[in-house]
């Protein structure tokens, strides 16, 4: 078992970020459209809860996994320039959005007057005085990168598997072992 | 000459410990100003703080810090001018189930005892009527300044929100919102 990343493979620490990753941001996707259809309810603050939390966890992992990532060798990618240079941008959009949305949603609860408990452990400091107009303003935001992750998701998928089915490499593979 | 000069501090003297008899008889009476006063409550809900403001109230406020005794306020807040940046919640707040703005759209704090408990602050225990509830609740606060013309005074109160019947059916599970609530507020008032 390796943890870090070879020129041919990535280790342990890569594969399982991100498929930890993957599950917490398709949940926080999937939870955060439900919640939002809900009528205010204990039901749905107590859902709009978990959603912060696990957005604040799912930042803490990304300021990981980018951390990891700098500090580490990328596999080498045997595919045409075009190809590389077009999974390259998705890879670096997803960290983009893995920053981008915990951010707007942190800067929504301050914005909206209510602060993100972290699991009951700790309050998290308002980024922003309450204000609705940038309230306003920070939920559009939040809410149209969040359907831009779900576009990026569905690209990301489908290459992945056009290379696995169509293809026939080792691209999904490797992120599947170590 | 300085024997004359000895009974004129002596009169004074005198004089200024007449002074509070001559105030005695009129408690100054205080007006507030709303621009520089503001009354806000925050709860608990998913072990994070809630805060919202009620942007109107008003007050009949007698007060003089030598002649406590003599002091007496009442203050009457609109609480349908709750608000909260985040609309979906003071849309709720004025249901039924919380404050129901619609039969009770007053809530009322009065108080005429008060108590000096440091160089500048004080306690006013009185009532607090919500929801047609009276019940007894104690303020704390601290006087930031005070001119002759201009007072401004900063203050706490924690109550319970459950014995009010704020928070009805669902919302009455105090381990989702819990039963404490602070109420904090900040008043700027000008003598009458």
């Amino acid at each position: 078992m390796r943890l870090g990343n070879s020129l041919v493979q990535y280790g342990a620490v890569a594969v399982i970020v991100h498929w930890v990753m993957a599950v917490l941001l398709i949940g926080l996707l999937a939870l955060g459209l439900y919640m939002v259809t809900l009528p205010v309810s204990l039901e749905k603050l107590k859902l709009y809860g978990w959603h912060k939390e696990y957005g604040m966890l799912a930042l803490f992992l990304a300021v990981f996994r980018v951390f990891w990532r700098l500090g580490s060798i990328t596999p080498h990618l045997a595919l045409p320039t075009l190809e590389k240079v077009a999974a390259r941008l998705v890879h670096w959009a997803f960290y983009g959005f893995m920053f981008a949305l915990p951010l707007t949603g942190w800067l929504m609860s301050s914005s909206a007057g209510l602060p993100v408990s972290f699991f009951g452990l700790v309050v998290l400091p308002d980024l922003v005085a309450p204000n609705e107009h940038y309230m306003n303003l920070y939920k559009d935001l939040h809410k149209w990168l969040g359907y831009a992750l779900i576009a990026t998701i569905a690209l990301h998928t489908a290459a992945a598997l056009k290379h696995h089915f169509i293809n026939k490499d080792n691209i999904l593979r490797r992120m599947l072992s170590w | 000459m300085v024997k004359s000069q000895g009974r004129l501090q002596f009169f004074v003297f005198f004089l200024c410990l007449l002074l509070p008899m001559i105030s005695l008889a009129d408690v100054p009476t205080w007006q507030i100003v709303p621009n520089e006063s503001h009354l806000t409550f925050t709860a608990t809900q998913n072990n994070a703080p809630v805060t919202g403001e009620f942007k109107k109230f008003s007050g009949d406020i007698h007060f003089d810090p030598d002649q406590l005794n003599a002091s007496h306020v009442k203050i009457t807040v609109d609480v349908n001018s709750i608000s909260d940046p985040y609309h979906q919640l003071s849309d709720t707040l004025i249901t039924p189930d919380w404050f129901d703005t619609k039969d009770f759209p007053k809530a009322v704090f009065q108080s005429n005892h008060f108590t000096k408990t440091g160089d500048k602050t004080y306690q006013a225990e009185g009532t607090l009527t919500l929801r047609n509830i009276t019940l007894p609740i104690t303020l704390s606060f601290t006087q930031e300044q005070y001119t002759p013309t201009q007072a401004r005074i900063k203050g706490t109160a924690t109550l319970k929100r459950t014995p009010f019947h704020v928070g009805q059916g669902e919302w009455s599970d105090t381990k989702a919102v819990k039963d404490e609530v602070t109420i904090n507020f900040e008043i700027t008032a000008v003598k009458k």
